[in-house]
């Protein structure tokens, strides 16, 4: 998670995906499934931004650029056909929103953390992800 | 057209500290979050990409078709108009459109004008 400091910049997105591909275990994965709800210009160029800025570092994956099924169908027709994960063999049955159940939750805890410390917030922020995460594998057996 | 939905996220806004120099960070970069001093750094240093000006690259007949099925006006594409094809040209007198639509002109399921 990064705190988008001046507008939803690619800059901002880039260093989330740096940090996520730092911090998950990426040395023997090969393909990578990136589903991101503005992926049709995202995706420009974005190996031209990693290879320029000595703070970001690709991991030697194959990139498979997709758009969440919830924001696919509010592009353009073109993007449904290019991006939508249902198209993408190996994808699975997979909506790419679920990010977007995180922040259903977070958003109720985000009145709290406006007055705190950043350091403090950095903590609540942290709690409450590994609460969803913890909820999420707890109940995934009732979904299988 | 594009639109923006803002959520709940865009309006969290944090509240500046009055004394940041006080804060004790317990976890800085190893949790979720990202280590700000790293991340500011990054965020100087970053270049936007700019977007390049969109071209429609649907052939004609394709849009002049979802075009149809959603019932709503379409303009005909003006960055990459390209002659109508005999194919596209039959298609477009069976939807009662003029054979030669010209760049910037507004179609319907109806007819153009």
């Amino acid at each position: 998670m990064v705190d988008i400091l001046e507008g939803e910049k690619q800059a901002v997105v880039d260093y989330s995906l740096n940090e996520t591909c730092r911090t998950t275990n990426m040395e023997r994965i090969r393909k990578l499934l990136l589903i991101y709800d503005i992926m049709c210009q995202y995706y420009k160029k974005l190996h031209l931004r990693f290879e320029r800025n000595p703070y970001l570092e690709m991991p030697n994956v194959v990139l498979e650029k997709a758009i969440g099924q919830f924001h696919v169908h509010g592009h353009q027709d073109s993007c449904f056909f290019r991006f939508s994960s249902s198209f993408i063999p190996g994808a699975g049955q997979v909506d790419g929103e679920i990010l977007e159940t995180l922040w259903g939750v977070l958003n109720k805890i985000s009145w709290s953390s406006r007055t705190t410390t950043l350091a403090h917030r950095a903590e609540i922020l942290d709690d409450h992800t590994n609460d969803s995460n913890w909820k999420k594998l707890v109940n995934i057996g009732k979904l299988l | 057209m594009r639109g923006f939905v803002v959520d709940g996220n865009f309006k969290a806004d944090h509240v500046r500290q009055r004394r940041p120099e006080d804060d004790v960070w317990l976890t800085s970069g190893e949790g979720m979050t990202a280590e700000p001093t790293r991340y500011k750094a990054h965020l100087k240093l970053a270049k936007e990409t700019k977007e390049a000006r969109s071209v429609n690259l649907t052939p004609l007949s394709i849009s002049l078709k979802l075009e149809y099925r959603k019932r709503i006006p379409a303009t005909v594409p003006s960055g990459h108009w390209k002659r109508p094809t005999c194919r596209d040209r039959n298609k477009m007198t069976l939807m009662g459109l003029p054979a030669m639509p010209v760049p910037g002109m507004v179609v319907t399921a109806l007819g153009a004008w």
